[in-house]
């Protein structure tokens, strides 16, 4: 393959109840096992415990990584202000079903403004496996003015049909492949949306496994040109074109 | 030869990402390009909507001799149609194509499949010798899972699903009943399989299912790769416990043959 393989959405650490083993050793070890040159990635503490130690974390772990894992920051609208927690991040994750917060809720809305404000453009990676979820994010975004792409996770079902004409109706809307784990899924979603809104992101570790989404993306009848473009290509051009959060 | 990989639960018909999986062909196909050689599936039409007609179709396709991938059948009954499913086992279950009776979660309120509402019709399926299939997409619908098996003493069980997201409390109330088998379908969790290897000490009672279409077999297969685990216990995963489960004898010698409707039937 010409492009490396880039995961975009991956996790280390624990997911309660469940213990894991604390840092990014889990995570390089697969990386390294199954061929991706590189992630964006997150401390599950961001999620569960804390924005700003999480964040922090992420930043600390990505740092030491000699370039092949790149932060995420966690956008928690509980926590006051939580857009400033999220410096140096080059994807912007918000997981409302996990964390159980609405959409209709003035702290989320202050937060994109409060990104809009400072000339934040980078990658939103929005869990949207709530049907209603996604086209609700997509008017706020609007709403508040929000220029960055963004990519829709936790892709099944009813919300996969939601993504796909959100996808369908405005091409900064992306999908990922997370939770496209049936038999012709990916291929599925590259038809309808085109291959360069499609990418690879697995959810792994800590809320999946890096080699089972690689094998169904591997699995998937696209041409070699499509699959470089999700495996790799998309993210490259997500990343380069987002920058950091200042 | 090619390693034995048994796909101890699918499902049959069309999804709209995969609109070929009604047709054996391309289903074999898909199955054979992934490895799998025997896949024992259940119809979606069945599960969903309408277990008589859903059934049929699964029949009428097993009667077909299986290439590349061999196919065997679930059949799905429903306790709430007792009549009709008692009639279809009498029809179906001594074919050797059906390798036994299947029970899902109620397809109109999600309820898990339960002793109480339940027990008649495990009566019947007790005559049969067969195998026994419960979706446990949950822990609550693992523990109920574990009381059937209580009441089913001497029918092999699985419990597809492993519990879903909830796969850590699912394997713990599944450890004790010796017929109670797990397949490991449902959360891609690597870590999931070695939780139950050491919970079970051992993978005896561990089979290997995709429920594709729903989800592709080769990220089980990639999961199961990444659990890291030791060269038998893989082999008791992929196919040898499937064997014991099934009574298609101890090894790859005696995988499933391609037989015709038994003249019990009907």
């Amino acid at each position: 393959m010409a492009e490396p393989i880039l995961d975009l959405y991956t996790l280390f650490g624990a997911v309660p109840p469940r213990g894991a083993e604390p840092g990014t050793g889990t995570l390089k070890a697969m990386m390294a096992k199954y061929g991706v040159a590189g992630a964006v990635t997150l401390s599950t503490r961001a999620i569960f415990h804390s924005p700003s130690a999480g964040n922090r974390e992420t930043q600390v772990r990505c740092s030491e990584s000699g370039g092949s894992l790149l932060p995420a920051g966690v956008l928690d609208p509980r926590v006051a202000q939580s857009d400033t927690l999220l410096a140096g991040s080059r994807l912007i994750c918000l997981f409302p079903t996990t964390q159980k917060w609405p959409l209709t809720y003035a702290p989320l809305e202050n937060a994109l403004k409060g990104l809009v404000g400072r000339g934040v453009k980078v990658p939103l990676l929005f869990e949207a496996s709530q049907p209603g979820d996604a086209t609700q994010l997509a008017r706020l975004l609007t709403a508040a003015g929000y220029a960055g792409p963004v990519v829709f996770s936790g892709l099944t079902g009813p919300a996969f049909s939601e993504a796909v004409a959100l996808a369908q109706q405005d091409e900064r809307y992306l999908l990922c492949t997370d939770a496209l784990r049936g038999v012709g899924e990916v291929a599925y979603a590259v038809s309808l949306v085109g291959a360069n809104r499609v990418v690879f992101g697995s959810g792994g570790v800590s809320r999946g496994s890096v080699a089972a989404a690689l094998a169904v993306v591997k699995a998937a009848s696209l041409s070699e040109t499509d699959r470089e473009q999700v495996l790799g290509g998309n993210t490259k051009r997500l990343l380069a074109a987002g920058g950091a959060v200042a | 030869m090619a390693e034995e990989i048994i796909d101890v639960h699918c499902g049959w018909g069309p999804t709209p990402a995969a609109p070929n999986w009604n047709q054996a062909e391309a289903v074999q196909s898909i199955l054979a390009a992934r490895g799998i050689t025997t896949c024992c599936l259940s119809s979606l039409l069945a599960r969903r909507y309408d277990p008589v007609g859903g059934n049929e179709t699964v029949a009428d396709t097993l009667a077909s001799p299986g290439n590349p991938a061999k196919l065997r059948g679930w059949l799905v009954v429903q306790p709430a149609q007792f009549e009709e499913s008692s009639a279809q086992m009498r029809r179906h279950l001594y074919s050797e194509n059906f390798v036994g009776a299947a029970l899902y979660p109620n397809p109109a309120t999600g309820e898990p499949v339960a002793l109480e509402y339940s027990r008649e019709l495990l009566i019947l399926i007790r005559r049969y010798s067969k195998s026994l299939l419960i979706e446990t997409p949950t822990a609550e619908a693992m523990w109920h899972a574990v009381e059937i098996a209580g009441f089913m003493q001497g029918v092999k069980i699985v419990a597809s699903g492993m519990g879903g997201e909830e796969w850590r409390a699912a394997i713990d109330f599944a450890v004790k009943p010796s017929n109670l088998f797990l397949d490991i379908s449902g959360a891609l969790a690597p870590e999931k399989i070695r939780y139950a290897i050491q919970a079970m000490s051992g993978a005896r009672k561990l089979l290997f299912a995709s429920g594709a279409p729903a989800n592709d077999p080769a990220a089980n297969l990639a999961m199961l790769e990444e659990a890291g685990l030791a060269a038998d216990e893989r082999e008791k995963i992929l196919f040898a416990n499937a064997h014991r489960v099934f009574g298609w004898g101890s090894g790859s010698v005696d995988a499933p043959t391609d037989v015709t409707l038994s003249s019990m039937g009907g």
